[in-house]
């Protein structure tokens, strides 16, 4: 056993305290966005590395949000034209969309955007405090799975990422705010790369990596659809947590019916589907968002699709639903 | 030769005188007795490579597993799980019985965390400039690291 005590231990001592580090919380994208660095003693500058994510979400934002009239993405979608020219940012963004329509077998379609406007979702809500979840669960129609459209607007979508272009029958709108921020996390994650230990949380889709996370993991607390205690606590040494739910962009039509930003594209109507919330763990946020969303459109019959990466949903009763229960890895549950 | 000898025996050898039998016999057994060296000899040899191979076998098991067994004790492997312990004397005490202390250490300090507030959402900003982390270098993150996933 000679080896085992002359062998030196892979971590080296603790000195995470004189590590460089910079954090930042700002908005952006509509919502709060927070980004932690740590590097090591003469890597490179954390601060920089903000200032670098800060700069990407900025450019996405004016590229991609549909609420700026002047944003490439209203462009495209204003445009009488099939092809149309985008920069790689927007086409690498409507790729991602579309990707997760073909994997999730239309649930999450990009081209749900006029049902979304109909619905009473034309302006931005950022700010606008939703309406009682309780009183609208109440109001809200009977309770069914979402499905994806019969017409499947979102197959005809092509994006060339070596053209430049876009390509869509005329008079499809696109959105890519089903999956933007996950696709976003993934890109900032690209840019924190070279360092040790890094976050980014982009309104509640959370990436983590770096390797000293895996030794000092981040706690991530998955906040309830009715507030108070979290409903889940899990450590994240590497990867991606996601959570979509009908508990935040929440209002009423003019008639009173309550209203979400999630749409069930088979019937262009806002998706009630027995769950409230549903958070998924992945290695990318990409996939982490992708995962949560479908999720929640299919409703409690879907739940178990959690369990092949992890993650939770509460439903309607408040009841949550781990899967799986006691998963180790690279990320695990607290207790 | 006369008629009444016999006609010899071509596969018998003539007789020899004593001596030469004598010399023949010494001879032969002083050749029994070096081909038994020999194979002793490499008895021997065989004996010593298995032994050698065996025994850097053996060397080479407790060195990888030693070695994964520091990787699981630093959480640097992400097949692994996170980190067990954070100091020195807590890493001896949790390898020194692997099948308890370790556990039970690694659940007391992740969930001391949860009680030290880590749910916070509103963590401290400091507007993307440098700063230290303070708290808590060990295994488990500091407070202000708390990240909360929610419905945007």
């Amino acid at each position: 056993m000679t080896g085992v005590v002359l062998l030196p231990r892979t971590r080296p001592p603790a000195t995470a305290g004189e590590a460089p580090r910079a954090a930042s919380t700002f908005d952006a994208l509509g919502t709060r966005c927070r980004v932690i660095v740590e590097s090591r003693a003469g890597g490179p500058d954390p601060g920089e590395a903000v200032v670098a994510v800060r700069r990407l979400l900025d450019e996405a934002e004016r590229r991609l949000s549909r609420f700026r009239p002047d944003s490439d993405l209203s462009r495209l979608n204003a445009e009488p034209d099939e092809v149309v020219p985008v920069v790689p940012l927007v086409a690498d963004a409507l790729a991602s969309a579309v990707d997760a329509a073909v994997r999730t077998g239309g649930l999450l379609d990009p081209t749900v955007l006029p049902a979304l406007v109909a619905g009473g979702y034309a302006e931005s809500r950022r700010g606008v405090p939703p309406v009682g979840l309780l009183a609208a669960l109440r109001d809200a129609p009977p309770r069914r799975p979402a499905g994806p459209a019969a017409e499947r607007r979102w197959a005809d979508v092509r994006v060339s990422r070596r053209d430049g272009t876009v390509r869509r029958p005329p008079g499809v709108r696109l959105d890519v705010g089903a999956t933007a921020k996950g696709w976003l996390a993934d890109r900032c994650a690209a840019l924190l790369h070279p360092f040790d230990r890094w976050a980014v949380d982009l309104g509640g889709d959370l990436r983590v990596g770096g390797p000293q996370a895996l030794a000092r993991p981040f706690a991530v607390a998955v906040a309830g659809p009715l507030g108070g205690t979290p409903v889940g606590r899990l450590w994240l040494g590497q990867g991606a947590v996601a959570t979509s739910g009908v508990d935040r962009r929440l209002w009423r039509r003019p008639d009173g019916t309550p209203a979400h930003h999630l749409i069930d594209p088979a019937t262009g109507e806002p998706a009630w589907t027995g769950l409230l919330t549903a958070t998924a763990v992945a290695p990318t946020a990409e996939e982490a968002e992708a995962v949560a969303g479908a999720t929640l459109l299919r409703g409690p019959a879907g739940v178990d699709r959690l369990a092949l990466r992890g993650g939770l949903a509460v439903d309607d009763d408040g009841r949550v639903h781990r899967r799986p229960t006691d998963r180790r890895g690279a990320w695990r549950w607290s207790a | 030769m006369t008629d009444a000898d016999p006609p010899a025996d071509p596969s018998e050898p003539a007789a020899a005188p004593p001596a030469a039998a004598a010399r023949r016999r010494r001879a032969a057994d002083d050749g029994r007795e070096r081909a038994a060296a020999a194979r002793e000899q490499r008895r021997r040899f065989r004996r010593r490579v298995a032994w050698s191979a065996g025994t850097g076998t053996v060397a080479t098991f407790l060195v990888v597993l030693a070695f994964l067994g520091s990787r699981v004790a630093s959480g640097a492997d992400p097949r692994l799980g996170p980190a067990t312990s954070s100091s020195g004397a807590s890493g001896a005490s949790a390898s020194s019985d692997p099948a308890t202390a370790g556990s039970a250490q690694e659940s007391s300090s992740w969930d001391d965390q949860w009680d030290d507030g880590a749910t916070d959402d509103d963590a401290t900003s400091d507007g993307g400039t440098a700063s230290g982390s303070g708290g808590d270098a060990g295994a488990t993150s500091s407070s202000d690291d708390a990240l909360t996933t929610r419905s945007s």
